[in-house]
């Protein structure tokens, strides 16, 4: 793969250029539809938030603050899974008319996900900002922090771009749970403290918890939830990574001749 | 020209299957790949339920300076097999030797995008075939000066024409400068001084490299390959580097059963009958040879006499030529009867034709009877015309 994006980094790139600005160029306007859509998320849950709907459990910062990061971090990680595990199937013309190696379309997809995260990050950090937070020395860790979560989301477009293609209907249901179900059981719109029982248990579960949590606290300098969770779901990612990575290399081709294009 | 050290593709006993049911594939698909991933391996060499081999053992050495026509029908694995040598499919069983770059055209668009300029998808496209920036720099003015799209070049691509699309595509692939150089019908929307100019291109160019050239029209064939080869049923059938032989060979593979369209009824009159006088059912001529034919029919009780008419179609089922009697200013007589007709010089290029006879009114406004496409023959050998047709003329 690494081998693969040096030969083909001219492709990448033209690829990465393409699609940015295609996606902003029949549009007025333009950049804003990257923070469209976690800012409709963030307004959903500030409305139940001040309705009073519901309590997202202690905080470290102001509500709002919170929520726009937090739903940053999560666009982040359903964007990297729903852009790679699409990227054949919309390649399809191409990559069937074309011989190039297709797991640079990995590498375009992850730089164009983490490209559109970059505005909603530093529209975080204003409003983090505005609401007062003060940034310390360890909320540099932030970004390796978040390292883990961005694997995740890469080795689950992986693996699931090779399902896409053989098994719609088991990808369907699979996209459903991991943009939506996780979501839930997901300490993305409430705290880790939140006042569940039950979601507790469950979020202690998930390692998505862990990889959203540990980054977060980094930078808004709280303390850790849990080192040793994030850790374990470290580990557990890489492991996973390397499994995608292998069902990706082995699967890809075979898949090829199966996309209907 | 021979010898190993030409040698730029070797394919030996290559066989690539496909399945005919695309739940069934998938199903196939899922299985190979975990199999494949666990380190367990996968049974190709057998056929599955639903599965065909689109290739089946086929083995090719293509030397430089070599044009291979490659002529076969829709479904005959033309395709399957360049894909296999440029590397887009894996296949089951064979092997692929290359010795050097391979460049593909299979759609002239491919990877192209119509929001973006003519100059911007050179970029895409270029990179696509792994060219670097530097090299795409270097090339740019050089592809869009064969392209001849100057004017256009800094337009978006969705204002381009089919042929224009067709001119980058064809002038990004050869910049690369390929050692072996596939063209699968990349040139069949291009215009007709476009595709003459990259005809000579490949006879330029293939000094150095190998072109595999694949198209339908097999004048196309005869202008640009120094070597045919048929494809039918995912098998190599024939390969020979007089192409003329293989045209004719493939013209003989490709005749169809003629098909009666059911006759028009009108005041009684029918033909009963038409039949080759020499022989039965399909013949072969020579370009400007003789046809003849006998139709049977019955004109209806009420009509004096009628107008006979013949019609010749193309494989397209388009009417390349037709003649009437009253041109001859001879009349069908009425009540049953039996006529000849001559076609003395058969002026049609090579290919399969269908013959068809009616009987007109004898104002010539209205069809009596029609048999259509019941008459097939074949006009042989080489002659390099894009007309369909080729008027005698007398040259003094």
């Amino acid at each position: 793969m690494i081998r693969s994006t040096l030969e083909y980094h001219t492709l990448i790139r033209e690829l990465i250029r393409v699609e940015l600005l295609a996606q902003y160029k029949k549009s007025f306007l333009g950049l804003f539809w990257v923070i469209f859509n976690p800012l409709m998320t963030v307004v959903v849950w500030l409305l139940l938030y001040f309705t009073g709907v519901f309590n997202p459990g202690p905080t470290a910062v102001p509500y709002p603050a919170f929520v726009i990061l937090s739903v940053s971090m999560w666009q982040l990680f359903v964007g990297l899974f729903d852009q790679i595990s699409r990227s054949l199937t919309l390649s399809g013309p191409m990559l069937t008319q074309a011989a190039f190696p297709h797991e640079i379309l990995v590498v375009q997809k992850t730089a164009l996900v983490l490209f559109n995260f970059l505005l909603p990050l530093l529209a975080s950090l204003v409003v983090l900002l505005v609401y007062g937070s003060s940034f310390s020395i360890s909320s540099l860790l932030f970004l390796p922090a978040l390292l883990p979560l961005i694997l995740f989301g890469i080795a689950l477009g992986m693996l699931f771009s090779i399902v896409e293609v053989l098994a719609v209907d088991f990808y369907h249901v699979a996209h459903r749970i991991i943009t939506g179900l996780l979501f839930y059981i997901s300490p993305v719109v409430y705290s880790p403290q939140v006042n569940s029982p039950m979601l507790q248990a469950l979020m202690g579960y998930n390692p998505l918890s862990y990889l959203i949590d540990t980054p977060r606290a980094l930078l808004l300098n709280q303390s850790v939830g849990s080192i040793n969770g994030f850790w374990i779901s470290t580990i557990a990612v890489i492991l996973f990574f390397l499994f995608s990575l292998r069902v990706y290399l082995v699967g890809e081709r075979k898949v090829i001749e199966r996309i209907v294009v | 020209m021979s010898g190993t050290t030409n040698i730029l593709l070797e394919v030996q006993g290559l066989s690539k299957k496909f399945c005919k049911n695309l739940k069934r594939g998938l199903w196939y698909g899922i299985q190979d790949s975990m199999k494949a991933t666990f380190g367990f391996g996968v049974a190709s060499a057998n056929l599955r339920k639903y599965e065909f081999w689109a290739c089946n053992d086929i083995s090719l050495t293509l030397r430089k300076g070599e044009i291979l026509g490659i002529l076969g029908k829709n479904g005959s694995g033309k395709t399957t097999l360049m894909r296999a040598i440029s590397g887009i499919y894996p296949f089951e069983k064979g092997e692929i030797r290359i010795n050097g770059k391979v460049s593909s055209l299979f759609a002239v668009t491919a990877g192209m995008n119509s929001l973006f300029s003519g100059r911007e998808n050179i970029r895409l496209r270029a990179a696509m075939f792994g060219m670097s920036k530097a090299e795409i720099d270097q090339k740019m003015d050089s592809i869009i000066d064969f392209s001849e799209l100057e004017e256009y070049i800094d337009s978006p691509l969705g204002m381009y024409s089919s042929g224009m699309r067709a001119r980058l595509g064809y002038s990004v692939a050869v910049a690369t400068e390929p050692d072996i150089f596939i063209i699968d019908e990349g040139l069949a929307v291009g215009d007709v001084a476009f595709r003459a100019k990259c005809f000579e291109h490949l006879h330029e160019i293939s000094a150095q490299c190998a072109v595999i050239f694949i198209s339908h029209n097999i004048m196309q064939i005869a202008k640009v390959a120094n070597r045919a080869m048929i494809m039918d049923r995912g098998q190599k059938i024939f390969d020979d580097a007089h192409v003329p032989t293989v045209i004719d060979q493939y013209l003989k593979m490709n005749v169809r059963s003629g098909k009666e369209i059911e006759s028009l009824q009108s005041t009684g009159t029918q033909i009963k009958k038409l039949e080759w006088i020499d022989q039965s059912g399909f013949t072969e001529i020579a370009h400007l040879g003789k046809l003849a034919f006998r139709a049977e029919y019955a004109l209806g009780a009420e009509l004096e006499h009628a107008i006979g008419v013949v019609q010749i179609h193309d494989e397209g089922q388009r009417i390349v030529s037709e003649s009437r009697s009253s041109i001859a200013q001879f009349v069908m007589p009425s009540g049953e009867s039996t006529v000849v007709v001559e076609l003395p010089e058969v002026a049609l290029r090579p290919g399969n034709y269908y013959l068809s006879f009616g009987l007109l009114s004898a104002e010539e406004n209205q069809f009596l009877a029609m048999r259509n496409f019941d008459l097939r023959f074949q006009v042989m050998g080489y002659y390099i015309s894009g007309a369909t047709t080729n008027l005698k003329a007398n040259w003094k």
